[in-house]
C-alpha cells in the first residue's frame, strides 16, 4: 500500500445537526500509521465528527476507506473501530462473550492484551459480567472489542477521561504497538493491512506517552 | 334486563353524593367526576339514538361512514393523548393508516363472521359491525400508546449499548431488537393478561353485558371468545406495523446508518 494514500477520507464533510449545521464543509484525511489528535474547544463538534465517521451522526462527506467509496455502513464499521467515552456493553453475560473473544486463540488473545493494558488478572476478569466494572476498565474493555474485531481506523473519543497516568500510559504503549503492527496477539493475518488512529482527549499529546509523533488536527478552520 | 329511568339517576345522584363528598374531604376529584359523568350521559344517549336510526336504515354506505367517522375520533384522541410527549419520527398519518386498515379489516372479517352467523343468529350487518369495529379500535389505541411510549423510551435508555451492536457489525434491525421486544411486550401485556383472566378473574365486559340482557351464558362466551380473540390479533398487527414504520423512520436500513435524534 502506499503509505501516502489515506485510509479514511471526508471530502465537504459538514454535520446535519445541532449548531454546527452552517459550519462550511470540510475535508479531512487520514493516514497509514498515524496518529491524529483531533483538537479544539469544548464544544466545536469534536466528538459529533468522530462519531460521524461510523455513521452515528448524520452528516454529508464520502468517507473512503483503501481507496474505495463506503455503500455499506455494516462493512465499513468492521474496519473503522469506534471506542466510545462510556462504552456500553451486553449486560449479564461474561467479559470474554461481550468483547466478542468467542474462540480459544482469541480468548488468549484478550488476556494478553488486558495484561498490557495493567489488569491483575485478566482470564478472571473475561470470565465476570461487565456489569461492575469501573469506567477505566469498561473504556479498556471497550478498546479491546475493538482490537478483536482487527479494524484499519481505530477512533477514540475522550479516551483518557477515566483513566489514571498509569492506566493512560499502558494504552498508549498498547496503541503505539498495535499502529507498527508489533501487536502479535490477534487473528492471523497474511496481509499487512493499514492502520491508523484518530483520536480526542483532553490530555495534551504530550503528556499521553505516545513514541510516535502525534499528528494535531485542528475540528475548527483557523 | 331493562333499566328504568329511575335505577339510572338513582345511580347518578349517589355519583353527585360521592363528588361533593370527595370535594368536603378535600380529596379533590369532584368536579372531573360530575363533568365526566354528564358527558358519558350525553355522549351514550345521542349515539344510542343515532345507532338506532342506523341500525333501522342497514345501509352500507351509512355503515361505511359511521366507522370512518371513529376511525378519525381514534386518531384525534391518540394524537392528543401523546401531547407535548409527542414522539420524534411518528406521523399522525401512520397512526391514521394503522386504525383505518385494522377497521377496515375488523369489519371485513365481522361480516365474514356473521355470514356464517354467531350462534346460529345472522344479525343485520351494522349491528354487528359498529359495535365489534368500536371495540377493536378503542382496544388497539390504548395497545398503539404503550408500544409507542415504551419503545421511544427504550431506544433513548440503551443508545449506547445499541450503538456498541452496530460498531460490532450488527445491523440497525438487529441492535434494536431489544426496544422491539420491550414495546411489544408492553403493548399486549394487558389483553394477554385479559385472554389469562377471563372467566376465572372477570367476567368481560362484553360478556357481563350480554348477561345482563338475558343471554344464554354459553352463546354469550363464544361471543365474548371471538371478541378477545380479534382484540389481540389486532393489537399484535398495529402494534408491529407501527414497530416496523417507526423503526424504519430513524434509521437508514439502507446506509445501516442510526440517529434518533435527527428526526425529533
Amino acid at each position: 500500500m502506499n503509505p501516502q494514500s489515506p485510509l479514511l477520507e471526508l471530502e465537504n464533510w459538514k454535520p446535519l445537526v445541532g449548531p454546527w449545521v452552517n459550519r462550511r464543509a470540510r475535508s479531512y484525511q487520514f493516514k497509514d500509521r498515524e496518529i491524529s489528535h483531533v483538537t479544539g474547544p469544548s464544544g466545536s463538534g469534536k466528538s459529533l465528527l468522530l462519531r460521524s465517521f461510523v455513521g452515528l451522526e448524520p452528516a454529508y462527506g464520502v468517507r473512503l476507506a483503501t481507496g474505495s467509496v463506503v455503500g455499506d455502513m455494516r462493512q465499513f464499521r468492521r474496519k473503522v473501530q469506534f471506542v466510545p467515552q462510556f462504552p456500553a456493553f451486553e449486560p449479564r453475560i461474561a467479559a470474554a462473550k461481550a468483547v466478542g473473544a468467542t474462540s480459544e486463540s482469541l480468548v488468549r488473545g484478550a488476556e494478553n492484551i488486558l495484561e498490557r493494558l495493567g489488569f491483575a488478572n485478566p482470564r478472571a476478569s473475561l470470565d465476570q459480567p461487565i456489569d461492575f466494572a469501573s469506567g477505566g476498565e469498561r473504556l479498556r474493555l471497550a478498546l479491546l472489542r475493538s482490537l478483536l474485531l482487527n479494524p484499519q481506523v481505530l477512533i477514540l473519543d475522550e479516551w483518557t477521561a477515566s483513566l489514571d497516568s498509569v492506566a493512560i500510559q499502558s494504552v498508549s504503549d498498547l496503541l503505539s504497538s498495535w499502529l507498527i503492527d508489533d501487536l502479535n496477539i490477534l487473528r492471523a493475518r497474511t496481509v499487512a493491512s493499514g492502520r491508523s488512529i484518530v483520536m480526542t482527549a483532553h490530555a495534551g499529546t504530550t503528556s499521553l506517552g505516545f513514541k510516535i509523533p502525534v499528528r494535531e488536527l485542528a475540528v475548527l478552520d483557523t | 334486563m331493562a333499566v328504568s329511568d329511575v335505577s339510572l339517576l338513582a345511580s347518578l345522584s349517589l355519583l353527585l353524593a360521592a363528588a361533593a363528598l370527595s370535594e368536603r374531604l378535600g380529596l379533590g376529584q369532584g368536579r372531573a367526576m360530575v363533568v365526566s359523568a354528564l358527558r358519558a350521559g350525553v355522549q351514550l344517549l345521542l349515539v344510542g339514538q343515532i345507532l338506532g336510526t342506523i341500525f333501522a336504515i342497514d345501509s352500507p354506505f351509512l355503515v361505511g361512514g359511521y366507522l370512518v367517522w371513529m376511525v378519525g375520533a381514534a386518531l384525534w384522541v391518540a394524537w392528543s393523548r401523546l401531547g407535548p410527549r409527542k414522539v420524534f419520527a411518528l406521523k399522525k398519518l401512520d397512526v391514521a393508516w394503522v386504525l383505518l386498515g385494522l377497521g377496515a379489516a375488523t369489519a371485513g372479517l365481522t361480516r365474514a363472521v356473521n355470514e356464517v352467523g354467531v350462534n346460529g343468529v345472522r344479525l343485520p350487518i351494522s349491528s354487528v359491525i359498529i359495535p365489534f369495529v368500536g371495540i377493536v379500535l378503542g382496544n388497539v389505541l390504548s395497545s398503539l400508546g404503550l408500544a409507542i411510549e415504551r419503545f421511544q423510551s427504550e431506544i433513548k435508555s440503551s443508545r449506547a449499548l445499541i450503538e456498541a451492536r452496530l460498531l460490532a457489525g450488527a445491523s440497525v434491525w438487529e441492535a434494536g431488537s431489544d426496544s422491539r421486544r420491550a414495546a411489544l411486550s408492553a403493548a399486549m401485556t394487558p389483553i394477554l393478561n385479559a385472554l389469562s383472566a377471563a372467566g376465572i378473574v372477570s367476567l368481560p365486559g362484553a360478556l357481563t353485558g350480554q348477561l345482563l340482557s338475558g343471554q344464554d351464558p354459553l352463546s354469550a362466551v363464544r361471543v365474548q371468545l371471538l371478541i378477545l380473540i380479534s382484540l389481540a390479533l389486532a393489537s399484535w398487527l398495529g402494534c408491529a406495523t407501527l414497530l416496523y414504520v417507526l423503526s424504519s423512520r430513524w434509521t437508514d436500513f439502507e446506509r445501516e446508518a442510526f440517529f434518533p435524534e435527527a428526526f425529533s
